[in-house]
């Protein structure tokens, strides 16, 4: 599995890219059926961030998903929690 | 709170979105927007070029993106945490799926209705929900300027088992402001329906239950139950119509019909089901 990422200096604050790398690497090591997954990071203002995932499985449709939440970590935890949920009722 | 919103982009999904706004602002709820993506599912068997598939399916993703971000725009400007996401799946399957998540309390959905023989033999989207989701659904019809209902009924077919539902319904309508909640039970002069003194004892029981609110009470005539309530709406202005989404044997409901999906279709105001 592939982790692309596009990470902004504010995310890069929270944890460095290649933490950012392992850590969605690790969230989902378990699906034998991803073939890559994008990470995009924004500050939307000072209050609001947003994390978007698109998870690209093997011979099928992609999952986009994207949390905005008040910090990284809240926003990192409920993108990853979404798009479980969505890999595991959408891809079976 | 967590409350799902399919969203189609549509005049109606619009306003279940707008309505979801409106939600969390009152509740602090957290919004997941959701969009399917439908493909005729014989595209991928007979198409010979397969590039031009996957460029079809990559512009749609791009379309659902750009118009998402919009939505997700105003959410983050509200300061309301949200989600949206894209998948490739039949609309009425993926919603039933994402509901059985704990953390899901509610589902705002927009809807156009159904009448004649499409809704005997088709049925609206949201028809197919509620014949099956074991969650609190919220049917928007019309734009919704605020969420506050001064006056709720509450349709009940005074069985013991609706209770829970009814206990549930109450605790919504604080969040809606509701100032008048009317209980009222359809008298559709069936041959084998209870005494009219039954099922007046059985409605007291309810206004028990309400407690605190202002209730009233009505034993309805009508010649059916989703007849019943239109007109009772109408006469009493009702703003916000609350029911009991016990789901039916589908042979039964293939006969007898089902109220809930009815009443969903034929109203014009907000409905609220309870499981």
């Amino acid at each position: 599995m592939k982790v692309q990422t596009k990470v902004n200096s504010e995310a890069i604050n929270y944890m460095n890219q290649e933490h950012w790398s392992a850590c969605i690497h690790d969230a989902y090591s378990k699906y034998k059926n991803i073939d890559q997954i994008d990470v995009e990071t924004r500050n939307v203002d000072d209050n609001q961030v947003s994390i978007l995932l698109n998870i690209k499985v093997k011979e099928g449709f992609p999952i986009t998903v994207c949390h905005s939440s008040t910090d990284y970590k809240k926003a990192l935890k409920g993108v990853i929690q979404i798009s479980k949920q969505q890999i595991e009722s959408h891809t079976s | 709170m967590k409350v799902i919103v399919p969203v189609d982009f549509s005049e109606v999904s619009n306003n279940a979105f707008n309505a979801s706004i409106l939600f969390a602002k009152k509740t602090d709820a957290e919004i997941e927007m959701f969009h399917c993506i439908e493909l005729p599912f014989f595209w991928n068997l007979t198409a010979k070029n397969k590039a031009l598939i996957t460029n079809i399916k990559e512009a749609l993703i791009d379309s659902a993106q750009e118009k998402l971000e919009k939505y997700q725009g105003l959410l983050e400007d509200a300061n309301i945490e949200c989600s949206y996401s894209i998948i490739e799946k039949e609309f009425k399957s993926a919603l039933l799926e994402e509901s059985l998540y704990e953390d899901i309390d509610l589902v705002i959905i927009g809807s156009n209705g159904a009448s004649g023989k499409r809704e005997r033999f088709i049925g609206s989207n949201t028809q197919k929900i509620l014949r099956k989701i074991d969650k609190p659904v919220l049917v928007i019809k019309n734009p919704v300027e605020e969420l506050k209902f001064d006056k709720a009924v509450y349709v009940t077919g005074l069985f013991k088992n609706e209770q829970e539902a009814f206990r549930n319904f109450l605790k919504y309508l604080s969040i809606f402001e509701t100032k008048e909640l009317h209980i009222l039970s359809i008298d559709t002069l069936a041959y084998f329906s209870q005494p009219s003194i039954v099922m007046e004892n059985a409605l007291e029981k309810y206004a028990e239950i309400a407690g605190d609110f202002n209730v009233t009470t009505h034993f309805y005539k009508d010649f059916s139950v989703d007849a019943g309530v239109r007109h009772f709406c109408i006469e009493n202005n009702i703003d916000l119509i609350g029911i009991s989404n016990s789901h039916k044997h589908p042979l039964k409901r293939l006969f007898q019909g089902s109220n809930v999906e009815y009443i969903a279709n034929h109203n014009q105001i907000p409905i609220l089901t309870i499981t």
